[in-house]
Protein backbone atom coordinates (compact mmCIF):
# COMPACT_ATOMS: atom_id res chain seq x y z
CA UNK A 1 0.00 0.00 0.00
CA UNK A 2 1.03 3.37 -0.67
CA UNK A 3 -0.13 6.81 0.61
CA UNK A 4 0.76 10.18 -0.97
CA UNK A 5 1.14 13.11 1.15
CA UNK A 6 -1.73 15.24 1.02
CA UNK A 7 -1.68 18.27 -1.51
CA UNK A 8 -4.09 20.93 -2.54
CA UNK A 9 -6.14 20.58 -5.60
CA UNK A 10 -6.61 23.82 -7.88
CA UNK A 11 -9.97 24.21 -5.97
CA UNK A 12 -8.26 24.65 -2.60
CA UNK A 13 -9.56 21.47 -1.52
CA UNK A 14 -7.22 19.15 0.59
CA UNK A 15 -6.22 15.66 -1.62
CA UNK A 16 -5.45 12.46 -0.57
CA UNK A 17 -3.93 9.51 -2.75
CA UNK A 18 -3.89 5.55 -1.55
CA UNK A 19 -3.25 3.41 -3.70
CA UNK A 20 -3.46 -0.73 -3.12
CA UNK A 21 -3.72 -4.07 -4.62
CA UNK A 22 -6.51 -4.85 -6.59
CA UNK A 23 -7.33 -7.28 -4.30
CA UNK A 24 -10.82 -7.43 -1.56
CA UNK A 25 -7.98 -7.67 1.41
CA UNK A 26 -8.07 -3.91 0.70
CA UNK A 27 -11.18 -2.60 0.69
CA UNK A 28 -11.25 -2.48 4.44
CA UNK A 29 -8.01 -0.03 3.83
CA UNK A 30 -10.03 2.16 1.59
CA UNK A 31 -12.88 2.08 4.20
CA UNK A 32 -10.91 2.84 6.69
CA UNK A 33 -9.28 5.82 5.04
CA UNK A 34 -12.71 7.01 3.90
CA UNK A 35 -14.04 6.66 7.30
CA UNK A 36 -11.47 8.80 8.25
CA UNK A 37 -11.63 11.14 6.13
CA UNK A 38 -15.65 11.52 5.99
CA UNK A 39 -15.23 12.00 10.18
CA UNK A 40 -12.08 15.09 8.69
CA UNK A 41 -15.84 16.43 6.82
CA UNK A 42 -17.80 16.44 9.24
CA UNK A 43 -19.87 13.33 8.48
CA UNK A 44 -22.32 11.98 11.05
CA UNK A 45 -21.75 8.22 11.87
CA UNK A 46 -24.60 7.08 9.44
CA UNK A 47 -22.99 9.43 6.27
CA UNK A 48 -19.88 7.56 7.27
CA UNK A 49 -21.13 4.17 7.05
CA UNK A 50 -22.56 5.48 3.43
CA UNK A 51 -19.36 6.49 2.07
CA UNK A 52 -17.91 3.28 3.28
CA UNK A 53 -20.53 1.43 1.59
CA UNK A 54 -19.97 3.33 -1.77
CA UNK A 55 -16.12 2.79 -1.62
CA UNK A 56 -16.68 -1.27 -0.98
CA UNK A 57 -19.52 -1.56 -3.87
CA UNK A 58 -16.61 0.16 -6.57
CA UNK A 59 -14.00 -1.47 -5.52
CA UNK A 60 -15.91 -4.97 -5.54
CA UNK A 61 -17.59 -4.59 -8.79
CA UNK A 62 -13.94 -3.44 -10.23
CA UNK A 63 -12.99 -6.77 -8.98
CA UNK A 64 -15.15 -8.69 -10.41
CA UNK A 65 -14.64 -6.53 -13.53
CA UNK A 66 -11.17 -7.96 -13.97
CA UNK A 67 -9.40 -11.22 -13.91
CA UNK A 68 -6.05 -9.02 -13.38
CA UNK A 69 -4.65 -10.36 -10.22
CA UNK A 70 -1.23 -7.48 -10.41
CA UNK A 71 -3.17 -4.26 -10.90
CA UNK A 72 -3.48 -2.04 -8.33
CA UNK A 73 -6.61 0.67 -7.20
CA UNK A 74 -5.45 4.19 -6.75
CA UNK A 75 -8.12 6.39 -4.86
CA UNK A 76 -7.73 10.29 -4.85
CA UNK A 77 -9.95 11.79 -2.26
CA UNK A 78 -11.11 15.39 -2.06
CA UNK A 79 -11.99 16.61 1.37
CA UNK A 80 -13.65 19.90 1.73
CA UNK A 81 -16.18 21.66 3.97
CA UNK A 82 -18.96 20.55 1.72
CA UNK A 83 -18.08 16.83 2.07
CA UNK A 84 -15.60 14.05 0.15
CA UNK A 85 -15.27 13.26 -3.69
CA UNK A 86 -13.56 10.21 -4.82
CA UNK A 87 -12.41 8.88 -7.80
CA UNK A 88 -11.49 5.38 -8.08
CA UNK A 89 -9.36 4.15 -10.96
CA UNK A 90 -6.91 1.31 -11.49
CA UNK A 91 -3.22 1.55 -11.83
CA UNK A 92 -2.84 0.42 -15.42
CA UNK A 93 -6.83 1.72 -16.22
CA UNK A 94 -7.06 -1.29 -18.77
CA UNK A 95 -10.51 -2.67 -17.28
CA UNK A 96 -14.31 -1.00 -18.29
CA UNK A 97 -16.24 -1.32 -14.91
CA UNK A 98 -19.55 -2.91 -15.27
CA UNK A 99 -22.26 -2.28 -12.22
CA UNK A 100 -24.96 -4.42 -11.88
CA UNK A 101 -28.16 -3.43 -11.17
CA UNK A 102 -28.14 -4.01 -7.51
CA UNK A 103 -24.77 -1.80 -7.41
CA UNK A 104 -26.17 0.85 -9.44
CA UNK A 105 -28.97 1.11 -6.59
CA UNK A 106 -27.08 1.32 -3.62
CA UNK A 107 -25.20 3.76 -5.42
CA UNK A 108 -27.84 5.92 -5.70
CA UNK A 109 -29.14 5.36 -2.16
CA UNK A 110 -25.74 6.46 -0.57
CA UNK A 111 -24.19 9.20 -2.26
CA UNK A 112 -25.10 12.34 -3.64
CA UNK A 113 -23.42 11.88 -7.41
CA UNK A 114 -21.70 9.52 -9.19
CA UNK A 115 -20.58 8.79 -12.64
CA UNK A 116 -18.86 5.72 -14.25
CA UNK A 117 -16.50 5.85 -17.29
CA UNK A 118 -14.24 3.18 -18.04
CA UNK A 119 -11.93 2.40 -15.73
CA UNK A 120 -12.93 5.59 -13.08
CA UNK A 121 -15.61 5.88 -11.07
CA UNK A 122 -16.36 9.72 -9.50
CA UNK A 123 -18.43 10.21 -6.60
CA UNK A 124 -19.67 12.76 -4.67
CA UNK A 125 -21.07 12.61 -0.94
CA UNK A 126 -22.34 15.59 0.69
CA UNK A 127 -22.20 16.10 4.62
CA UNK A 128 -26.12 17.32 4.54
CA UNK A 129 -26.89 15.88 7.65
CA UNK A 130 -24.27 17.69 9.76
CA UNK A 131 -24.57 20.86 8.14
CA UNK A 132 -28.29 20.78 9.13
CA UNK A 133 -27.67 19.71 12.42
CA UNK A 134 -25.08 22.65 12.91
CA UNK A 135 -27.62 25.14 11.32
CA UNK A 136 -29.97 24.09 14.28
CA UNK A 137 -27.81 24.38 16.57
CA UNK A 138 -26.85 28.13 15.32
CA UNK A 139 -30.59 28.89 15.45
CA UNK A 140 -31.05 26.79 19.29
CA UNK A 141 -27.84 28.72 20.82
CA UNK A 142 -27.93 32.16 19.13
CA UNK A 143 -29.07 34.94 21.61
CA UNK A 144 -32.32 36.32 21.73
CA UNK A 145 -32.00 40.27 21.01
CA UNK B 1 -35.41 -21.51 20.27
CA UNK B 2 -35.95 -24.66 17.50
CA UNK B 3 -32.66 -26.47 16.80
CA UNK B 4 -33.49 -25.24 13.05
CA UNK B 5 -33.01 -22.02 14.10
CA UNK B 6 -30.29 -22.13 16.38
CA UNK B 7 -28.21 -23.77 13.67
CA UNK B 8 -29.59 -20.97 10.71
CA UNK B 9 -27.98 -18.80 13.52
CA UNK B 10 -24.61 -20.42 13.79
CA UNK B 11 -24.46 -20.51 10.02
CA UNK B 12 -25.31 -16.63 10.02
CA UNK B 13 -21.95 -16.09 12.16
CA UNK B 14 -19.84 -17.70 10.40
CA UNK B 15 -21.11 -15.92 6.91
CA UNK B 16 -21.08 -12.35 9.00
CA UNK B 17 -17.85 -13.26 10.10
CA UNK B 18 -16.51 -14.44 6.48
CA UNK B 19 -17.77 -11.57 5.36
CA UNK B 20 -16.16 -9.46 7.76
CA UNK B 21 -12.76 -10.53 6.52
CA UNK B 22 -13.09 -10.85 2.97
CA UNK B 23 -15.81 -7.82 2.84
CA UNK B 24 -16.83 -10.32 -0.83
CA UNK B 25 -19.77 -9.02 -2.53
CA UNK B 26 -20.93 -12.48 -2.60
CA UNK B 27 -21.10 -13.08 0.63
CA UNK B 28 -22.84 -9.98 1.17
CA UNK B 29 -25.70 -10.95 -1.13
CA UNK B 30 -26.06 -13.94 0.03
CA UNK B 31 -26.48 -12.39 3.59
CA UNK B 32 -28.87 -9.95 2.22
CA UNK B 33 -31.20 -12.65 0.73
CA UNK B 34 -31.51 -15.02 3.68
CA UNK B 35 -32.98 -11.79 5.60
CA UNK B 36 -34.95 -10.85 2.51
CA UNK B 37 -38.30 -11.58 4.18
CA UNK B 38 -37.42 -9.44 7.41
CA UNK B 39 -37.22 -6.41 4.97
CA UNK B 40 -40.09 -7.32 3.50
CA UNK B 41 -41.95 -7.57 6.79
CA UNK B 42 -40.86 -4.51 8.62
CA UNK B 43 -41.97 -2.32 4.88
CA UNK B 44 -45.19 -4.20 5.24
CA UNK B 45 -45.89 -2.80 8.80
CA UNK B 46 -44.91 0.69 7.09
CA UNK B 47 -47.53 -0.01 4.16
CA UNK B 48 -50.62 1.14 6.25
CA UNK B 49 -48.84 5.00 7.11
CA UNK B 50 -48.80 5.60 3.38
CA UNK B 51 -46.08 5.53 0.29
CA UNK B 52 -46.23 2.65 -2.69
CA UNK B 53 -45.43 -1.03 -1.81
CA UNK B 54 -42.44 -1.60 -4.28
CA UNK B 55 -41.09 2.22 -2.66
CA UNK B 56 -40.94 0.95 0.39
CA UNK B 57 -39.82 -2.20 -0.04
CA UNK B 58 -36.66 -1.06 -2.10
CA UNK B 59 -35.96 1.40 0.64
CA UNK B 60 -36.32 -1.57 3.40
CA UNK B 61 -33.61 -3.25 0.97
CA UNK B 62 -31.23 -0.53 1.07
CA UNK B 63 -31.42 -0.73 4.57
CA UNK B 64 -30.58 -4.15 5.25
CA UNK B 65 -27.77 -3.96 3.01
CA UNK B 66 -26.89 -1.18 5.03
CA UNK B 67 -27.48 -3.48 8.17
CA UNK B 68 -25.29 -6.65 6.47
CA UNK B 69 -22.60 -3.90 6.13
CA UNK B 70 -22.08 -2.52 9.24
CA UNK B 71 -22.98 -5.41 11.69
CA UNK B 72 -20.53 -6.22 13.74
CA UNK B 73 -20.52 -10.60 14.28
CA UNK B 74 -18.58 -10.36 17.19
CA UNK B 75 -20.52 -7.70 19.41
CA UNK B 76 -22.88 -10.33 20.46
CA UNK B 77 -26.43 -9.06 19.28
CA UNK B 78 -28.38 -10.69 16.87
CA UNK B 79 -28.30 -9.57 13.44
CA UNK B 80 -31.94 -9.75 13.52
CA UNK B 81 -32.55 -6.73 16.04
CA UNK B 82 -29.82 -5.16 14.51
CA UNK B 83 -31.29 -5.04 10.79
CA UNK B 84 -34.70 -4.16 12.34
CA UNK B 85 -33.43 -1.37 13.68
CA UNK B 86 -31.32 -0.24 10.44
CA UNK B 87 -33.79 -1.05 8.34
CA UNK B 88 -36.91 0.95 10.57
CA UNK B 89 -34.66 4.22 10.49
CA UNK B 90 -34.40 3.88 6.84
CA UNK B 91 -37.50 3.83 6.25
CA UNK B 92 -37.85 6.90 8.53
CA UNK B 93 -35.45 9.00 6.62
CA UNK B 94 -37.82 11.22 4.84
CA UNK B 95 -36.80 11.17 1.02
CA UNK B 96 -34.95 14.38 -0.91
Amino acid sequence: MSASASAQTSDGLDLVEVTVPLRTDFIATLRTVAASLGADAGFSIDEIDDLRLAISEIVSSMIDSTTSTDDRIVASFEVGAAGVSVAITTGRGEIDIELDDLAASILESVVDEYVVAGPRVNLVKLASEAASVVEADVERTAPER
Amino acid sequence: MSDTSTADDLDDLELFREFAASRSRKLRNQLVERHMGLAAHIANRFRRQGGSDDDLRQVAMVGLVKAVDRFDPEYGAAFSAFAGRTIEGELKTPLP
